[in-house]
């Protein structure tokens, strides 16, 4: 990485070099004929973010980390605390039907790191001064789905774990660290190779993430996200549905 | 005292292994983890979507726009107008736009400058700073053709153009394969989060369970409740590393190790004391699981930026780069490439032996200072 870098560096000098001493060379040695400037000059502009700042690409990215790192965790340890003390088989045996506990576990979460992400949004806006060109309501429309799709994922991983050590560890390989990888919060995840991209499919994190950074950056509007509020959507339902047919009420 | 520690250690075991869930979430992620993360995240651009403006339409453009090809670009679409650039970089279907100017043809012919112009999406500041690199190295290798060609042109021997070729070898990794990189990396970073979760949980069950009470009347001291916390964690960490090692890194990656193993376990018995020692630490203050885990984020990240692994340290700011020695990764991350990469021995890492070994002992003694002060309340 470092030394990709530094080649990059090393070899951007070199041309300019070599720029200035083959159109020196060439007037000296060729005369008129062949005299003068380089051939090709290659301008580069940069839309959105025209100086390229680096915060305005980060803290978008860290906005779409930030929220899936903390709910899935919470809710995971919330319902795994529960088996392991034994608790849970109140909820078994309470005449509450299964889409009464799988919402009464979500919703609060969910709105706790709603009002997370507010304050999130509010800090990027106002101490970091990431531009913001964007609607507000259809980011938080969309960080609403996402943080619903988060806090299903952590009931998910749920049901697959008996003990909150188990429990901390599978949310931290199977969601944080791919997440972290390959949402494109580092490189686009066109970059990616055929498992990576495959991989992208199944975090909801990389829907989101182009989301975001467009929202704050290009200021585009619903009819662009469309499809990607749709996957949110999707999978949010999805994971919601996976634990309540998992979550198997014992009735005595 | 060893009679203690063995059935204590004894205990930690079996508490361990009740759960067979966890057994093969650490396999896992020594071996599966660290073969996607190799793979499948690279900080080289690979197939970069790109559309090209093409306003010249001649041979002298399209010889230009053939050189944009993969693996580094992938040209998605020819546009017909203008507003069409607009629309493919809204969208993010293609992130970077080459536009080339009706008069490019005729510049180069009457040997004045022609310019190319290229508009990179910047919401991904870093792959577009990469790109643009490489568009000029490409515009770059063109234009000296065709002043080779001219040269030709005037009967000019213009083969040896003085021009700086530069051949540069990158020392320890000679292909500059990101995937050798981020797979170490990554093993570097499974010690660091394993150590600390694992370490961590361990503790704070006995809080959250009210066992802890059981083990302060027992004959054990408080320092041989926290070793016997982080020697299993040692003890599983070190053999599941070895297969990463010959499994993934040898096997798959083809990494050549250079330096001596038996250092690097050895450090690395250290550097897992440390973070665990960290783990207990974290697991002292907070009072269950859930507040434990929160703390350890806070810690892990500044403690991940502050390694070094992104931005070498030189390149931070002073007061930034001081903070960085607070961070044990950066030792051990200066280490481990060190040794596995470059084959060092141990002549060149004892200060970062030095390092992990201090913020070892300082957290330990911090936990056990804690732990007397929170039972005497």
């Amino acid at each position: 990485m470092r030394a990709m870098t530094a080649q990059g560096y090393v070899s951007a000098v070199d041309a300019q070099f070599n720029q200035k001493m083959v159109s020196q060379y060439l007037s000296r040695v060729g005369g008129q004929s062949v005299a003068g400037v380089y051939p090709i000059a290659v301008e580069g502009r940069a839309w959105y973010n025209p100086s390229l700042e680096s915060k305005n690409f980060m803290i978008p990215g860290l906005l779409v980390l930030t929220l899936i790192m903390y709910p899935p965790m919470l809710v995971v340890l919330a319902i795994v605390r529960e088996k392991e003390l034994g608790t849970i088989f109140n909820l078994y045996c309470s005449p509450i039907r299964r889409w009464e506990v799988v919402f009464g576990k979500a919703i609060p979460y969910i709105a706790i790191v709603f009002i997370n992400y507010l304050m999130i949004f509010t800090l990027s806006v106002l101490l970091f001064k990431v531009r913001f060109t964007g609607s507000f309501l259809l980011l938080s429309a969309g960080a609403l789905l996402y943080i619903a799709s988060t806090v299903g994922l952590g009931l998910c991983i749920s049901v697959l774990s008996r003990s909150q050590i188990a429990a901390m560890l599978l949310s931290f390989i199977v969601i944080m660290l791919p997440s972290f990888m390959f949402s494109g919060f580092m490189a686009p995840i066109t970059s990616m190779d055929a498992t990576g991209q495959f991989i992208s499919r199944f975090i909801p994190a990389s829907y989101f993430m182009g989301m975001v950074r467009g929202i704050y950056l290009k200021g585009l509007g619903f009819s662009y996200y469309k499809w990607d509020l749709a996957s949110l959507a999707a999978y949010a339902v999805i994971v919601y549905g996976i634990f309540i047919i998992s979550f198997k009420k014992r009735i005595a | 005292m060893w009679r203690r520690m063995i059935s204590l250690l004894r205990k930690e075991f079996a508490q361990l292994s009740r759960d067979k869930a966890i057994l093969f979430i650490l396999i896992w992620s020594f071996t599966g983890g660290i073969y996607t993360a190799g793979h499948g995240m690279s900080g080289d651009i690979n197939n970069l979507p790109i559309v090209i403006y093409d306003l010249c339409r001649e041979s002298e453009s399209r010889d230009l726009i053939s050189r944009f090809r993969p693996p580094y670009f992938k040209v998605m679409a020819y546009l017909q107008a203008e507003s069409e650039i607009t629309e493919w970089l809204d969208s993010g279907k293609a992130s970077l736009a080459v536009i080339i100017p009706p008069d490019f043809k005729r510049k180069i012919a009457a040997g004045e400058q022609a310019k190319v112009q290229t508009i990179s999406d910047g919401t991904i500041s870093m792959t577009a700073t990469l790109a643009i690199g490489y568009i000029a190295q490409i515009a770059d290798a063109y234009s000296r053709q065709i002043l080779e060609k001219r040269g030709q042109a005037a009967s000019l021997s213009l083969k040896n153009l003085p021009v700086i070729d530069e051949r540069l070898r990158v020392q320890f990794n000679p292909n500059v394969l990101s995937s050798w990189f981020t797979a170490l990396l990554e093993l570097f970073n499974m010690f660091t989060m394993i150590s600390l979760l694992l370490t961590a949980a361990a503790m704070v069950r006995e809080k959250e369970y009210g066992t802890l009470e059981q083990l302060l009347l027992s004959p054990a001291n408080p320092s041989e409740i926290f070793m016997a916390k982080i020697i299993p964690t040692v003890m599983l960490v070190l053999p599941l590393s070895s297969l990463s090692i010959f499994l993934i890194l040898k096997g798959t990656f083809h990494i050549p190790i250079r330096g001596s193993l038996l250092l690097f376990y050895a450090v690395t018995a250290i550097y897992v004391f440390t973070i665990s020692s960290l783990g207990i630490a974290i697991a002292t203050v907070s009072r269950n699981l859930a507040q434990a885990m929160m703390t350890m984020f806070l810690v892990l990240m500044p403690m991940l930026y502050l390694s070094g692994a992104w931005t070498p340290p030189e390149a931070m700011s002073p007061v930034v780069r001081v903070l960085t020695l607070l961070s044990p990764m950066r030792y051990f991350i200066d280490f481990g490439f060190n040794v596995l990469f470059k084959g060092n021995g141990f002549f060149y890492i004892w200060p970062d032996i030095i390092g992990i070994l201090i913020m070892g002992v300082l957290l330990f003694s911090f936990s056990k200072w804690w732990f007397h002060r929170s039972i005497a309340k």
